[in-house]
């Protein structure tokens, strides 16, 4: 027979159906123990693993500082920044906020038994915001997490069982390969509740299983406003660490910058700085090393854009040199996508007002807008987010440091989780 | 008396001024271009017939240094990259293949334009190679086949089922079979492969009626994989008459899935009876006035006048030997258009050979990103 606590560890041994469904029962089973605590000893449970993480000496970190830049291919600088911003909005307060918003208890929906957590290895974190959503919500839950990243949810899981022991039977990491039918069978039939992150094909391959229900968080990207008195070097280097981060892999980096023109020689300048700015990041957070395939799109992407600027074309390219992330300043119509792995694309405009209009081709698929400019003109940065269907506006060097309250792919955050998502609102400025 | 070909002449600046200056001679007048030309490729025509009879490495400076003068996007180009001046034929500057789909780049009028099939990038964005000296490119295609699968002077009953120029007349390669059928074909069996693609039935027709005299089947690679499909549901297969050789090319663009070459091969000797010893496989591109061979699963080898580096495309520098890298070519036969083209096809050194690893792949982003180019509504 098999304990509980055993059923909920990690093994090496492999992951076999019957297995899967013992541990998926096993958490649903301790449910019950999760709703007897109270939210507010939920949320402290919660903000001591928070807090164990950024404690100064915390081991949970230096873990991962150790395994992340092997599993994800980022420098440790790079993994310290994601867990610093992924732990920092998780603390009581920012949980309790977002419990009182979302007024889960007053909820008719009957909470979901478990949820299943199918995250992705883009970003580091991506995914962590909901299993807490799903614990503060009183809902157990089952991680499964990427091929490519699965160590994080392994240590934070380890964390709460140490830090938090009243939530250790609510949680567990089980990795198996997705698109193993069986497991992939298994897990959605034991779960009430599938959030699923990543790309649109994955996603689309556990819809076909026909969850009971299912929220999605897929494939997008975000954009910068730049206002005209904002073009400074600061905002520069704020413009280049959020495209550097990750390497643009997350639906939180900018790939489009509008930019608030003066004249065409100062726009090109502040692309220069742009860029002068990612160069440097090549010494303090390194790009992951790109693979064949990604050496060949940004090489093929940057010598499309260098030699239709050389014939003529309105278009600048600013830096990109031996494997840097570059600037591409356009002034036409139809401007190139981005390849990612640092790569901007920056266009002009008259006004903030008028970016709406070139962005117009990304509308739908933009998760957020950072902005750099007076606040006098956040309105027209919020006309302008709301516009290309944004769901979060706010301060260019916040872009991927999101709060909880954050409505992730226009998702309510607690409100996903028990049955209430709230539907379409416009962008919070968060 | 013809002028020194370099383009650029590094000079050693007086004590207190830059430390080096690079000296951009003017373009030369028609005239002078057309003597430099005629001069040039007379000497790539005869180190392709001979190549003892020069070297290489001046050779390839000369082109550099004539094409940076005659070509007015390609000296754009160099001009743009503010680099030292080429020392040896590894440091000219290649141009992206790319480059082929958005300019002209020749040395003068073209003789004849070639164009890709447009199955990378669509009917619209096909690469033009703008040839002013088809002379040399029917040289290089005729020196290059004698080396790999021909003995000069040889004949054999060609079957074809590729391109022709009668049917295709902007393919490089139709011109190219063109060419080896006048000059090695004992027969005139009509191609099989016309403007509407591979008749399979006149293929089998007449692969059933061949004799034991040994043939050259010169053939799309995608066109071979198509008989073998349509013999398969058939039950139907032949064996090639003792001592014929498949020269196939193409890889499996135009097909519906990659084949990897050793089950290509073994699909030959299942639908053929064809030893792997007997097929020879052609590389070339439309880009390109050479092309490369390999016997069997070995590797391909540039004849001389065609040099080959792998490079890292994130750096630009030549890795290292044996490691995998993006292929760029320097082809002295290209003296009329670009000698240096960088391209995306994948490979490694091997035995002296290349080995090719197929076309570099699209990235693909990572989780929840999504590549903008997937995101655009218009």
């Amino acid at each position: 027979m098999i304990r509980l606590d055993e059923r909920l560890t990690p093994t090496r041994a492999p992951l076999t159906p019957p297995r899967l469904r013992a541990v998926a029962r096993a958490l649903r089973a301790g449910g019950p123990g999760l709703l007897r605590l109270s939210p507010e000893e939920r949320i402290a449970a919660l903000d001591r693993v928070a807090a164990s993480w950024l404690a100064p000496d915390s081991a949970w970190r230096r873990r991962a500082l150790a395994e992340l830049p092997i599993s994800t291919g980022h420098p440790p600088a790079t993994i310290d920044i994601a867990l610093a911003n992924l732990w920092s909005a998780l603390r009581a307060p920012h949980l309790g906020a977002v419990y009182e918003r979302e007024r889960v208890e007053d909820t008719t929906h009957a909470l979901p038994g478990l949820a299943l957590h199918v995250l992705a290895g883009n970003v580091p974190g991506v995914g962590v915001f909901g299993v807490f959503a799903a614990l503060l919500a009183g809902v157990p839950s089952l991680v499964k997490p990427a091929a490519r990243e699965p160590f994080l949810p392994g240590i934070i899981v380890e964390s709460i069982n140490t830090v938090a022991p009243e939530l250790r039977r609510a949680v567990a990491v089980t990795p198996w390969r997705g698109g193993t039918a069986d497991l992939d069978s298994v897990a959605v039939d034991e779960a009430d509740l599938v959030l699923a992150y990543g790309r649109d094909e994955t996603l689309d391959r556990l819809a076909l299983r026909q969850p009971r229900r299912f929220v999605r968080y897929g494939e997008r990207l975000s954009v910068a406003l730049v206002g005209r008195s904002a073009r400074t070097p600061a905002t520069a280097a704020a413009l280049a660490r959020q495209v550097a981060l990750f390497d643009q892999q997350g639906c939180l980096s900018p790939q489009v910058a509008c930019v608030e023109e003066t004249s065409p020689a100062d726009t090109e300048h502040f692309a220069a700085l742009v860029a002068a700015e990612l160069a440097e990041l090549e010494q303090r957070l390194p790009r992951a090393t790109p693979t064949l395939a990604e050496s060949a799109t940004t090489w093929r992407f940057l010598e499309r854009q260098r030699w239709r600027a050389q014939e003529g074309a309105s278009v600048a390219v600013h830096g990109g040199h031996a494997g840097a992330g570059s600037v591409v300043c356009v002034r036409e119509e139809t401007w190139p996508m981005s390849p990612t792995f640092r790569h901007l694309i920056l266009l002009p405009v008259p006004s903030l007002r008028d970016a709406a209009a070139p962005l117009r081709r990304v509308a739908g698929a933009v998760e957020a807008v950072g902005y750099a400019g007076p606040a006098a003109e956040l309105g027209e940065a919020a006309e302008v987010a709301a516009a290309v269907g944004a769901h979060r506006l706010c301060p260019l060097e916040r872009l991927q440091a999101p709060p909880f309250a954050w409505r992730q792919s226009g998702h309510a955050r607690l409100g996903s989780i028990v049955g209430h998502d709230g539907g379409d609102a416009p962008p919070t400025f968060a | 008396m013809s002028r020194p070909l370099t383009n650029r002449i590094r000079t050693s600046a007086p004590a207190g001024l830059a430390r080096q200056s690079v000296i951009t001679i003017q373009p030369m007048t028609t005239e002078t271009t057309d003597e430099a030309a005629e001069s040039l490729r007379a000497r790539v025509l005869a180190f392709i017939a001979n190549p003892s009879r020069d070297d290489f490495d001046t050779l390839a400076l000369a082109v550099h240094g004539y094409q940076y003068r005659a070509s007015p996007a390609y000296r754009r180009y160099v001009d743009r990259l503010d680099a030292k001046p080429p020392r040896s034929w590894r440091e000219i500057p290649a141009v992206p293949a790319e480059a082929f789909r958005m300019s002209v780049l020749a040395c003068g009028p073209a003789a004849r334009v070639y164009r890709s099939s447009g199955t990378t990038a669509g009917h619209d964005h096909r690469a033009a190679h703008h040839v002013p000296d088809v002379d040399v490119y029917r040289a290089s295609a005729l020196a290059g086949f004698v080396r790999a699968v021909l003995a000069p002077g040889e004949r054999r009953r060609f079957v074809i089922a590729a391109p022709e120029r009668g049917t295709h007349p902007e393919s490089s390669l139709g011109e190219m079979v063109t060419w080896l059928r006048a000059t090695h074909d004992a027969d005139s069996i009509p191609s099989l492969v016309g403007a509407a693609g591979v008749d399979l039935e006149r293929f089998a027709y007449t692969l059933d009626r061949l004799d034991q005299r040994p043939i050259v089947l010169f053939a799309v690679t995608s066109a071979l994989l198509r008989l073998a499909d349509w013999a398969g549901a058939r039950e139907r297969h032949w064996v090639l008459p003792p001592g014929s050789l498949i020269v196939d090319t193409g890889g499996s663009k135009g097909y519906e899935r990659d084949v990897p070459r050793h089950d290509v091969l073994a699909t030959y000797r299942r639908v053929l009876g064809t030893e792997p010893g007997q097929v020879v496989n052609e590389y070339g591109m439309t880009e390109l006035a050479s092309q490369m061979y390999a016997r069997g699963d070995g590797p391909h080898r540039p004849p001389p006048w065609l040099r080959t580096i792998v490079c890292d495309l994130a750096t630009g520098r030549e890795v290292a030997r044996g490691a995998v890298g993006c292929l760029r070519f320097i082809d002295l036969a290209n003296v009329g258009s670009v000698l240096a083209i960088q391209t995306e096809d994948v490979g490694r050194v091997r035995d002296d050979g290349i080995e090719l690893l197929g076309r570099a792949p699209g990235a693909v982003t990572r989780g929840c990103s999504l590549l903008a180019s997937e995101a655009v509504s218009a």
